[in-house]
């Protein structure tokens, strides 16, 4: 069990509370019908998935039902911030090397 | 033909009948109320404006509710507010709401679709600590204050209200569960239902 921030209700809130949606910034292609298999294939199906430093989509399934960022890191489980949709994220300076 | 709605717990049959004076919890049922579940952008502020006239409060911000005499709107989301009345109010309203709306929001009747009960007496905090995984601590949960959050494997409405007393909102399918698992977790501290749905 860990806290998690829900930036839409301010407050930190038991995992419990939460789903995790999987990765987070993925743009859907804009003209899908001009895609390739390959660019369509890797929208769909392919994740990074890495150790470390990673933006993931969460919904606060149980509170307001929302969906929001997390920044955090996988190795660690350490959470760095969540940020509403629209909203960025930037690493502190010591971590942005190892940002994607 | 008028039809009255059964409440949704109107059926258990519990067999826990401790006194008043020394039940631990008393869950008080109101039955079926009205509620209406209200969206609009907070963005849209002239939106906002008319529902509030309508209403006659100010849609209340995060984790927050509102009581006045008609209805209590209780914030769930940015865009969301639960707002129970009397069933006798409720199409009223609506239409009003739905007016005032002007097609750029939703109003949404669920009245029915939620058992609304109230938690009082002396363990109705360590029923919450037992039951929930939000801080319920009087501190932090202060009288007005609305969460969405879990109980056992339930997803609620709480509300605090005076007194250390809670109101708990559910899904008519899972009020039941919520019953039965009052039930167990007041084995010890006896357990009073009373039917205020009348
Ligand atoms: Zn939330």
């Amino acid at each position: 069990m860990f806290l998690i921030h829900c930036p839409y209700c301010g407050e930190d809130r038991e995992e419990e509370e939460f789903h995790a949606a999987g990765e987070a910034h993925i743009a859907r292609p804009l003209d899908p019908d001009a895609c390739s298999d390959e660019e369509w294939g890797n929208y769909l199906y392919f994740r990074r998935n890495p150790r470390g430093l990673h933006r993931e989509l969460w919904v606060h399934v149980a509170g307001c039902g929302k969906y929001f960022n997390i920044a955090r890191d996988t190795a660690s489980y350490q959470i760095h911030g969540s940020y509403r949709i629209g909203e960025r994220f930037t690493w502190s300076d010591a971590e942005d090397s190892a940002a994607p | 033909m008028t039809t009255t709605a059964r409440p949704p717990l109107a059926h258990n049959a519990l067999g826990r009948t401790a006194s008043a004076e020394n039940a631990g919890l008393t869950i008080t049922d109101h039955g079926v109320t009205g509620l209406l579940v209200l969206r609009v952008k907070p963005e849209r502020v002239e939106l906002v404006k008319a529902v509030e006239t309508v209403l006659g409060v100010a849609l209340p911000g995060a984790l927050q509710s509102a009581t006045v005499d008609l209805a209590v709107v209780r914030w769930m989301s940015p865009d969301a507010w639960l707002i129970s009345l009397e069933m006798t109010e409720r199409e009223r309203i609506e239409a009003a709401l739905v007016q005032a709306l002007d097609g750029h929001g939703a109003v949404v009747d669920v009245s029915g679709g939620y058992a609304h009960i109230e938690l009082s007496g002396p363990s109705v905090l360590e029923v919450l600590k037992t039951s929930t995984a939000y801080d319920v601590h009087p501190d932090n949960f202060v009288p007005g204050k609305v969460v969405g959050t879990t109980f056992a494997k339930a997803t609620v409405l709480l509300r605090a209200l005076g007194g250390g007393s809670c109101e708990v909102l559910v899904r008519r399918s899972l009020a039941d569960y919520v019953l039965l698992w009052l039930d167990k977790a007041t084995t010890d501290v006896g357990m009073r239902y009373v039917n205020n749905s009348e």
